[in-house]
């Protein structure tokens, strides 16, 4: 019996089941897995190469039977969320699905990503007050020792001591490792979820935001620009009435303006001068978009021209051209009314909590200037703060007010024209 | 707990002809194309309501997914999606009986 550790075994599925694999090339034979532990259970036996699938599933505990009927698979062990299985056959009919583990893997990247991010964020800032206060000279360091008289400790205070210094020094490892872990985690995870994408029906490459297919040479843009036969519109916004975006893009394509590409960021459309073209345009929006989000509506014919950056609170735009008959990206209008009242949740939501905490920022703010005014006098360096946090604000609750203008309008629609 | 499978009863029109479709397995068009030449036309499904649809089923247990040798997602039902399907089929039975009954009814007079 052989017990061998892998710490970060689920960050590259692909690579343990390969590594699993070799193990048995060298006569080691999986019989036992602890997903918690980290832990992989082999017995030495003769050489085999044996072909291993390790799949995540939270509701079938155990392999389910139809994979087994087939005998395409054989369940060497499984725990509560995984079960192992040997191939039986170079090329399988079907695959057990990795997609529960790609959605697991993709909302730790996330999480691990925004906390990253936020973190950054803090150390700039902490860095650019340091920063300041080092080059004003308000800031000095002083050097000094203790004092250190003989002082005799009793043993308790000393045992005392030493565990306040483990806490201390166990506390300081976390906060100095917990950052190389996430980057680590980030990068790892980053890197093998475009694998188990792939494998989980994932054809469309994006790069950053926009499908590679869209994108145009920037040489050939300026090129055509100069022309006059691309234009470029932008939009700040848009976003958050898509419906009325929607039927300007549709305008736009009906009066020889084709869409040909976006921004990066979405806030711009790049048109070419052409044939006048029916086009329908719907923009989506999904909380959670999985690996065959992209496929499954490009398969109907729907072309792809935005997609957000991280998988969670997604927006798309597709477009799908027509002769008599208008496609519809929701067929029935509850579908419709229903994904609308996700978008207005989640955007409303998201800004009237942004808007109220800026609301109290510019009040806060507006207060304590208020109050120095008299001894310092007005100057516009001073009251920039307040004045952009209640722009900020304004900005923020007019944007949630046009995404629930946004989902009013579409409920009110009962039939479609 | 978990919800009981007469709790997700009656389906929607979408929800059924999805089931329906997927006595076999199929791919998410595929299930657009079979459920558009079942009904002569009559259902055409919007990829974007398929795949919110296929969502919740996998949600609720009564779909799986697999990948097929190309690796494209293919769809199957659970032994909950067969039961709802057949509580589902039964039920339409009975309401397409009861309604021939009052037809027959509507003729006479």
């Amino acid at each position: 019996m052989r017990i061998k550790w892998r710490l970060f075994w689920s960050y590259d599925v692909i690579k343990t089941q390969q590594w699993l694999s070799d193990q048995s090339k060298k006569g080691l034979l999986l019989v036992g897995f602890y997903p918690k532990l980290r832990i992989f259970k082999f017995k030495k036996t003769n050489q085999q190469s044996n072909q291993y699938m390790i799949i995540y599933d939270k509701k079938s505990n155990g392999c389910p039977n139809r994979y087994l009927i087939d005998q395409d698979y054989l369940e060497i062990t499984h725990t509560k969320n995984y079960y192992v299985l040997k191939q039986l056959k170079e090329n399988p009919q079907i695959y057990p699905s990795y997609e529960a583990f790609l959605n697991k893997n993709a909302k730790l990247k996330y999480i691990v990503g925004n906390i990253l991010l936020f973190a950054s964020f803090m150390y700039f800032m902490i860095f650019v007050i340091i920063l300041t206060s080092v080059l004003s000279g308000s800031f000095s360091f002083e050097w000094g020792g203790w004092d250190s008289p003989d002082i005799v400790y009793t043993t308790q205070e000393i045992i005392f001591g030493i565990i306040q210094a483990m806490i201390f020094y166990s506390i300081l490892l976390i906060i100095l490792f917990s950052p190389f872990w996430m980057i680590y985690t980030y990068l790892k995870l980053n890197k093998a979820n475009k694998t188990l994408e792939k494998l989980c029906g994932n054809t469309k490459t994006i790069k950053f935001t926009l499908p590679t297919d869209t994108i145009i040479d920037k040489n050939n843009l300026s090129f055509y620009k100069k022309q006059g036969q691309i234009i470029k519109k932008t939009k700040i916004g848009w976003f958050y009435s898509p419906d009325i975006a929607v039927k300007w893009l549709e305008k736009m394509e009906g009066e020889g303006f084709n869409l040909l590409s976006m921004s990066n960021l979405g806030n711009s459309f790049y048109f070419i001068k052409g044939k006048p073209k029916k086009v329908k345009y719907h923009v989506d929006f999904q909380i959670k978009k999985n690996a065959n989000y992209l496929s499954i509506n490009e398969e109907n014919g729907w072309k792809l021209f935005f997609t957000s950056l991280t998988r969670y609170f997604a927006i798309t735009v597709w477009s799908k051209e027509y002769k008599i008959d208008i496609p519809e990206f929701y067929s029935n209008i509850e579908d419709e009314r229903s994904h609308a009242k996700k978008f207005m949740i989640t955007y409303a939501s998201i800004y009237i909590f942004l808007g109220t905490l800026y609301a109290a920022v510019s009040v806060l703010f507006g207060y304590t200037i208020w109050t120095i005014i008299p001894d310092h006098g007005i100057d516009l360096l001073l009251l920039s703060i307040p004045i952009f946090f209640i722009l900020s604000t304004i900005l923020y609750f007019y944007y949630a007010y046009k995404v629930i203008r946004y989902y009013y309008r579409v409920k009110k629609i009962f039939f479609r024209n | 707990m978990a919800k009981s499978i007469e709790s997700y009863m009656p389906l929607s029109e979408t929800a059924y002809y999805i089931l329906l479709s997927l006595k076999i397995p199929r791919h998410g068009y595929g299930i657009i194309k079979y459920v558009d030449e079942l009904t002569n036309g009559r259902i055409v499904l919007g990829s974007g309501t398929i795949y919110t649809t296929l969502g919740k089923m996998k949600k609720s247990n009564f779909i799986t997914v697999y990948q097929d040798q190309d690796r494209k997602t293919i769809y199957i039902l659970t032994t909950k999606g067969k039961k709802l399907l057949e509580l589902e089929v039964d039920r339409i039975k009975k309401m397409y009986s009861d309604t021939l009954k009052v037809e027959g009814v509507l003729d006479e007079n």
